[in-house]
């Protein structure tokens, strides 16, 4: 049996900078608040893998 | 008015592939901590609790909470 993982189960696109990392405040490019200048954020699935790994390396 | 934060949860279907909830962070900073895909029909049955606050839904889905029902698009 395979599993095949989508990028889409391990992270989603930031919707309040569209991936950009960066928002606009006071006419200023600032890192994006909402997901720490990331871009994407998490899922369930994404984030135990990514902790699975740093415990094994 | 209600302020415990661990028994109040939401039921969330999806009426379209690729919905989105996404949680937000309790406190003053209101970041978004986590996110997960649903495909049309599934559930996903979310809770409040201390690291969440508030959960904001993208895409067709019927939600259901305390509150009553209601249809994201």
């Amino acid at each position: 049996m395979s599993v095949i993982i989508a990028t889409d189960d391990l992270e989603l696109t930031c919707p309040h900078c569209n991936g950009e990392k960066l928002e606009i405040i006071n006419e200023e490019r600032v890192t994006c608040s909402k997901c720490d200048g990331k871009g994407v954020i998490l899922t369930a699935l994404g984030q135990t893998l990514l902790h699975f790994f740093k415990k094994h390396t | 008015m209600d302020h415990s934060t661990g028994n109040d949860y939401i039921v969330i279907k999806a009426e379209e592939n690729g919905v989105q909830v996404i949680g937000l962070t309790r406190g003053q900073d209101t970041r978004f901590h986590h996110t997960e895909k649903l495909d049309k029909g599934e559930v996903m049955i979310a809770q409040f609790t201390t690291h969440t606050s508030a959960i904001k839904i993208r895409g067709k889905a019927k939600l259901i909470t305390k509150h009553g029902e209601i249809e994201s698009e």
